[in-house]
């Protein structure tokens, strides 16, 4: 699903920001990106989508191979992701609906699909009821649900989540993090990069650590709430 | 592409357009402003060169022939420079028409010339007006060379100056249309690129969900077709109503001059479907390329 071999990355103006990362996440894994921040995580997230390109070593994302991958062939790409940003990025002047259905849309979509699955994924993340609100007029955890639910519409097998609990309320944060793993259990592969390492502690699972763009710790973690 | 989607492509354009209105207010506004001044600027070019050339149509040579010239010879003469290109009107005046006319002038002093009806010396002529002012060197050497023509007189510095009057007003006019059509093209450029830099977010969204540059492009460039059309409609029908309005209270005033030079203003409808086409056509451009060239830096991601 996600393979990074002997991965670095430089700035252009010569900082380099990842060092010889090598680093797999299987289909279905739940994983947890940390590190504090200037330690490379965003690095990681532009590279997997491939906003930019590794300057050695080679990214493989849902088996596209990004440094070959042709600039006409990024869109297609990047319909095989589903993306949540730590401040959210929602279309202003779309409504709910409208942003949750702009996700499909550019995949040309029938309108028909779209009226199908785009009520569907709302219920899934309670949203049934604001369909037709504007972004301004949700609260941040609404909001990143929103994000959530546009990103899961076209039904990815991969979810990339950019510190999505970053700009929401403490409790609301678990809430979210509940969501992604709920959806992870029906067999979507999600990578969460986040430095908030109590909420880590607390979900548990496979944790990869980075510092000074070298992965320093990379393994299983017991969570608190180890019964599920 | 589905026609689905593409409808839906179509409305976001024009939904766009309301969404972002200071954005459109101010871009409409600027391309109407532009519009306006460069269609005043074809215009009073236009008229300027209709009158200029109407004057200069004013402008007759008189051509006297020789005493000697056989009566017969008169109506060759006259479809000899008939045949002639740059000539306008062809008037003959007879000897006999001559005299009278001389008579005419002299008024009550006109018995000096009883008893020399037949033993004058006033020669007969022709009167012709001039089409092409600026071939009038080429057209007196040639009448010149005809049988019998005694002496031509032609008005050739009044020639020269209105000649090049146009052909100031021609480039001058060209010159400045020209740097009005570069200065507007670069606000309006401007005016869409803060407006394409307001919605950069929007367009590094949809990069990230995976839409196509097309997919991005066609609203925006919708929006700015629009634009044109609405700009190109206003500056249109403002043009209309300035010109006719300035037409109507210049033909009511009763100077003998301006009411000349009314008449020989060119009317708004002989030149309406052009410039509307114009207008269209420079708005839609200026619009749809505008915000193409606008969006192409901020489709990087």
């Amino acid at each position: 699903m996600i393979d990074l071999i002997n991965v670095s990355f430089s700035y252009e103006n010569g900082t380099e920001a990842l060092h010889d990362i090598n680093l797999r996440v299987d289909n279905g894994e739940f994983a947890f990106i940390v590190g504090s921040s200037g330690a490379g995580k965003s690095s990681i997230i532009k590279l997997l989508l491939r906003e930019t390109t590794a300057t050695e070593g080679t990214v493989i994302v849902n088996g596209y191979n990004l440094n070959r991958l042709r600039n006409s062939q990024i869109p297609k790409f990047r319909r095989s992701i589903g993306v949540v940003f730590q401040d959210f990025r929602l279309i202003p002047n779309m409504t709910v609906y409208d942003n949750v259905a702009f996700s499909l849309r550019v995949t040309d979509a029938s309108t028909k699909l779209i009226r199908q699955q785009v009520p569907y994924v709302l219920e899934l993340m309670e949203l049934q009821d604001k369909a037709r609100k504007f972004p301004y007029e949700l609260s941040g955890g609404e909001q990143q649900r929103v994000a959530l639910a546009r990103a899961l519409v076209n039904d990815p097998p991969l979810i990339i989540a950019d510190e999505p609990t970053g700009n929401i309320d403490p409790e609301f944060s678990y809430e979210i993090v509940e969501m992604l793993r709920g959806i992870n259990r029906c067999g979507t592969t999600i990578v969460m990069v986040t430095h908030e390492h109590e909420m880590v502690k607390y979900f548990g699972g496979r944790t990869i650590n980075i510092e000074d763009g070298v992965v320093v710790f990379d393994d299983y973690i017991g969570g608190a709430n180890e019964s599920k | 592409m589905r026609a689905s989607s593409f409808r839906y492509l179509v409305k976001n354009g024009v939904r766009n357009l309301w969404n972002n209105r200071m954005m459109t207010i101010a871009s409409v506004g600027t391309l109407i402003a532009c519009l306006l001044i460069v269609g005043f600027a074809v215009l009073f070019s236009i008229n300027v060169d209709s009158i200029v050339e109407y004057m200069g149509q004013q402008n007759e040579i008189v051509i006297f022939m020789s005493l000697d010239t056989p009566d017969d010879y008169m109506a060759v003469m006259e479809s000899d420079l008939d045949a002639m290109d740059g000539l306008g009107e062809i008037t003959y005046v007879s000897r006999d028409q001559a005299f009278e006319d001389y008579k005419e002038k002299l008024g009550d002093k006109a018995d000096i010339l009883d008893g020399m009806e037949d033993d004058h010396y006033l020669p007969a002529s022709f009167r012709v007006k001039i089409d092409a002012p600026e071939d009038l060197d080429v057209l007196l050497t040639s009448i010149r060379r005809m049988d019998y023509v005694d002496e031509v007189q032609a008005p050739t510095d009044l020639a020269e100056t209105l000649v090049s009057i146009r052909q100031m007003v021609n480039t001058l006019g060209g010159v400045i249309i020209l740097a009005l059509v570069v200065v507007s093209l670069v606000i309006i450029t401007n005016t869409i690129r803060a407006s394409v830099f307001s919605r950069r977010k929007e367009i590094n969204i949809m990069k990230y969900v995976g839409a196509t540059n097309t997919f991005i492009r066609i609203p925006f460039l919708v929006e700015g077709v629009l634009l044109g059309i609405i700009a190109a409609v206003v500056a249109y029908l403002a043009i209309w109503g300035s010109y006719s309005v300035l037409l109507g209270a210049m033909s009511t005033e009763s100077t003998s001059w301006l009411a000349t030079i009314t008449q020989h203003i060119v009317p708004f409808e002989e030149f309406s479907y052009q410039l509307l086409g114009g207008f269209l056509l420079a708005g839609i451009l200026t619009g749809g390329l505008g915000s193409t060239f606008s969006m192409r830096g901020h489709l990087k991601v």
